[in-house]
């Protein structure tokens, strides 16, 4: 391995991802046992587990916003930010992925498009999972029980949706032979500049130039 | 400093635990009837299901087998006109079965992924 590295995450969001990950993997549980036909375990332990993650789980973001507010509004505009190369991108991966040649990916920028299909997936169902679980915790007893059906439904799809993408992620994570120092990005915030330049091209060149800079001055 | 010490920055560790005693808080201060029934709440549904029922002190809502989603069909059986909710509750079914499929599609499409890649790259 490569002696230099590069800093790509730091201290502070590596622990904010693993707690966050953790009380997701939590969720998923304590929801599959309410979620799936054919599984229960005790009657109120669940639901209460459940909901005591879910605060965590969405108090968490809250927490690291205050630490890093910039950060946090990076978040938001890469994951919205779209351009060419992202559609490029959608459309070279699934050779990418399975082995074919590398020449043929456009080049990215801190994240990749995959990577900003997983934020937005995290956005827009971590606000479909706060709006319709405080429904379905705090007015539970003040709606029509066909609309806290519905809001359960709508629950259930943002669950579906975040868990295949959320598999996705771990695989590329930890497995998929290509993404080599993706794991370790996520322990020790760095990366060798090989892999920096190979998979976030555009974010390299920038951290080159901004180095660049500071050595001339 | 020790590996363990240089990783656990104290700042994080205290946000860390001042979200967790605020989840906690809120759990007690919130759920205590929303998950546990008040016991007014438990002698009505104990009353209304002694009705047909012949066993109350054996009903715990909480309990129950069947799920708050499957209970309209239940609720069918004496309040009429509770009819609507039966496209919801279908419609929870389905994503049930139809969310088991997708996670299941996706499962095997990773793993030919990974065993496609893996023979064409190699692990690095
Ligand atoms: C427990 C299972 C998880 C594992 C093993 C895992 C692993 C990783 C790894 C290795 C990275 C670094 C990616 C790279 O830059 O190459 C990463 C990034 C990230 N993770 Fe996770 N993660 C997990 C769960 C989650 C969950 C539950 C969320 C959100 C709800 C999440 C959100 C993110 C985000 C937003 C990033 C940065 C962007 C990206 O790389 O996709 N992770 N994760």
């Amino acid at each position: 391995m490569e002696e230099r590295t590069v800093d790509r995450y730091q201290k502070l969001t590596i622990w904010f991802h693993w707690v966050h990950a953790a009380a997701f993997v939590i969720l998923v549980l304590t929801g599959a046992v309410v979620f799936l036909p054919g599984i229960t375990v005790g009657s109120e332990g669940p639901g209460i587990v459940h909901r005591v993650v879910a605060v965590i789980f969405i108090g968490a973001p809250i927490v690291y916003c205050f630490f890093k507010t910039n950060r946090a509004l990076q978040f938001i505009k890469e994951s919205i930010t779209w351009n060419r190369d992202d559609f490029e991108w959608l459309k070279a991966a699934p050779s990418y992925y399975f082995g074919g040649p590398e020449e043929n990916m456009p080049p990215q920028g801190y994240i990749n498009t995959g990577q900003k299909m997983w934020q937005l997936v995290i956005l827009g169902t971590s606000l479909i999972f706060l709006i319709t679980g405080a429904i379905m915790w705090f007015f539970k007893h003040y709606i029509p029980l066909e609309a806290y059906q519905w809001t359960l439904f709508a629950h259930g799809i943002a669950f579906i949706l975040v868990f295949v993408m959320f598999l996705a992620h771990i695989y590329m994570g930890i497995l998929h032979p290509r993404m080599s120092e993706s794991l370790r990005s996520m322990k020790d915030g760095k990366i060798s500049p090989t892999y920096a330049r190979s998979h976030y091209c555009k974010w390299y060149d920038s951290i080159q130039k901004k180095e660049g800079r500071k050595t001339a001055t | 400093m020790s590996k363990l010490t240089r990783w656990i920055d104290i700042k994080l560790l205290m946000a860390t635990i001042v979200i967790a005693a605020i989840a906690a808080v809120a759990i007690i201060y919130f759920s205590t009837d929303q998950i546990d029934l008040s016991s007014e709440e438990k002698s009505y549904i104990a009353d209304a299901c002694n009705s047909c029922h012949r066993h109350p002190e054996r009903m715990d809502h909480n309990a129950s087998k069947v799920h708050s989603i499957h209970m309209s069909a239940d609720c069918m059986t004496c309040h009429i006109g509770a009819d609507g909710l039966e496209t919801a509750d279908n419609a929870h079914d389905i994503i049930e079965w139809v969310g088991i499929g997708i996670a299941g599609a996706t499962v095997a499409g990773l793993g030919a992924n990974f065993l496609v890649a893996k023979r064409r790259i190699g692990i690095k």
